[in-house]
């Protein structure tokens, strides 16, 4: 996907001025407040909002273009309601989209199996059960399954999460995590929970009254919030969601000659917050940071308050 | 007033019956389905099929004698005025009640508007409509009796006869089969619309 740039007018303009870029494979979160025009925005990559102004390209071909049906095929979406169809089995709503591209029922039915195993259902089991007969946990990885089912390149997914208890989601968000690392697609993920922004995205846009008010990596924006708005959106005086926000290498320091030596190491790309646990945990006050660069370095309760205090 | 003229009223009404049924399915469904996706034409159809239902049955029948003259052919017509009615209510309303998400999904998939009518839209409404189509059968066996009167044939025959010759015997030759007819329809019926709904929804 390249080059996104779009402009809607309903009477008043919804969404203002959109330009956004997401690279291939690039995990982008739109968050904002409700009405902001988040879903608007990613309703308008598959066609099911026109745009009343500006252009939307995919790998540099405008999808005005494109014929809405063929690029919806084309697209895996995921809402919050899940929407699987209450008359069929769970294959037959995950091999939905195969079925309608017209693949053979051999290789529908081979994908079924595939992505059922993906998602962690059991095939034999799950296979001829109708959507009323699962939990809420499992219907939203049924509905995921289902847009991954035709091997989309991009996929849409809205709230997929936010009709779950607290429980299941973190379950499924981590599920989806280890999910995404695997079949790498490029996402289009709207939310309102920077908690899941923060998991998950490569790239945030935080939008609000239809513009875009930042946009960037988590560690950008946090190092960095545009306004009052950005900040008071992440709880941004709120340490701990630094802590998550920030990775180990931004609180890193050299290794002092005459200091103490640490005796535990941790990833550069694990969150600050993970190291602040480690050191808790295990009574210590420095940690050695592996796989940087630059050799010798090391995160202490000092360097962490140094980047975290206000 | 033998039990062949009896055999023969009770085809005339199953026949009655039958083609009122089945076109008022058609024109029900068609009708329901125009106005569900047809926006504009959704509040003056609901106006229009508003009007002939509070209008009674029997009425409908003596009105359309006027425009139609009597018979079998204008019985028929009728019928259908009134059984339509159901029918197509219950079409409007089923499509109506599908949840929002499980129509944006199926476009946000790829579906063509005729693969969502068919392959989402219509089998989730079929329960409803299945409903709307039992009481449209057990309606019509009502009208098909009163369509004697505007000389349609038929079972009523029997209980026009039975009453203005004050004979209980004829009364009922007419009264009874045209009462199982209706409870034999509504029982029928019935148990396609659970089935249906089982096979839909698992429920």
């Amino acid at each position: 996907m390249r080059s996104v740039c779009k402009e809607f007018v309903k009477g008043i303009r919804t969404l203002d001025d959109i330009c956004l870029h997401v690279a291939r494979h690039e995990f982008v979160v739109l968050i904002g407040t409700s009405g902001c025009g988040k879903t608007t925005t990613m309703k308008m990559i598959n066609k099911l909002v026109q745009p009343t102004s500006g252009e939307i390209l995919i790998d540099g071909t405008n999808i005005s273009q494109i014929n809405a049906i063929e690029l919806r095929r084309n697209i895996g979406y995921v809402i919050q309601e899940i929407g699987l169809l209450p008359h069929m089995t769970v294959a037959q709503n995950i091999a939905l989209v195969p079925e309608l591209k017209g693949w053979p029922v051999r290789k529908r039915e081979e994908r079924v199996e595939e992505l059922l195993s993906l998602i962690g259902l059991d095939p034999a089991l799950y296979k001829k059960k109708k959507p009323s007969q699962l939990s809420g946990g499992q219907k939203q990885r049924v509905g995921v399954a289902r847009a991954l089912a035709a091997d989309p390149e991009i996929i849409l997914m809205d709230e997929p999460f936010g009709a779950l208890d607290p429980i299941t989601r973190i379950q499924l968000q981590d599920e989806l995590v280890r999910l995404i690392r695997r079949v790498k697609k490029t996402i289009v993920f709207v939310t309102h929970d920077m908690e899941e922004a923060v998991k998950f995205a490569d790239k945030i846009v935080i939008m609000d009254a239809g513009r875009i008010v930042q946009a960037g990596s988590i560690q950008e924006i946090f190092k960095n919030p545009k306004n009052d708005f950005v900040r008071n959106f992440f709880r941004m005086h709120d340490v701990y969601n630094k802590l998550r926000a920030m990775k180990v290498e931004d609180a890193a320091v050299p290794v002092l000659f005459d200091g103490p030596r640490p005796q535990h190491g941790i990833d550069a790309g694990e969150p600050l917050s993970r190291a602040l646990g480690v050191m808790l945990e295990r009574g210590i006050n420095c940690l050695f940071v592996r796989g940087t660069s630059e050799e010798n370095l090391q995160v202490t309760f000092e360097s962490i308050y140094r980047i975290t205090g206000q | 007033m033998g039990y062949a003229q009896l055999e023969l009223c009770t085809w005339q009404t199953v026949e009655q019956v039958t083609v009122t049924l089945l076109l008022a399915i058609i024109v029900g469904v068609l009708l329901g389905l125009i106005s569900y996706k047809v926006k504009p034409l959704e509040k003056p159809i609901l106006i229009l099929t508003n009007i002939i239902q509070t209008t009674p049955a029997f009425a409908v029948l003596v009105l359309s004698v006027p425009f139609l003259g009597v018979g079998f052919k204008p019985a028929i017509l009728a019928m259908l005025i009134v059984c339509i009615m159901p029918i197509f209510r219950n079409t409007f309303v089923g499509l109506k009640n599908i949840k929002t998400g499980i129509i944006e999904t199926s476009v946000g998939m790829g579906m063509t508007g005729w693969q969502c009518i068919y392959k989402v839209e219509f089998p989730l409404a079929i329960p409803v409509i299945m409903a709307g189509i039992k009481t449209s059968a057990v309606i019509c066996v009502g009208i098909s009796v009163l369509a004697s009167y505007i000389g349609a044939g038929g079972l009523g025959y029997f209980i026009r006869y039975g009453l203005s010759l004050n004979d209980v015997k004829v009364l009922l030759m007419g009264a009874v089969p045209s009462s199982l007819l209706a409870i034999m329809l509504d029982v029928l019926l019935g148990r396609a619309e659970r089935a249906l709904r089982v096979r839909f929804f698992g429920t």
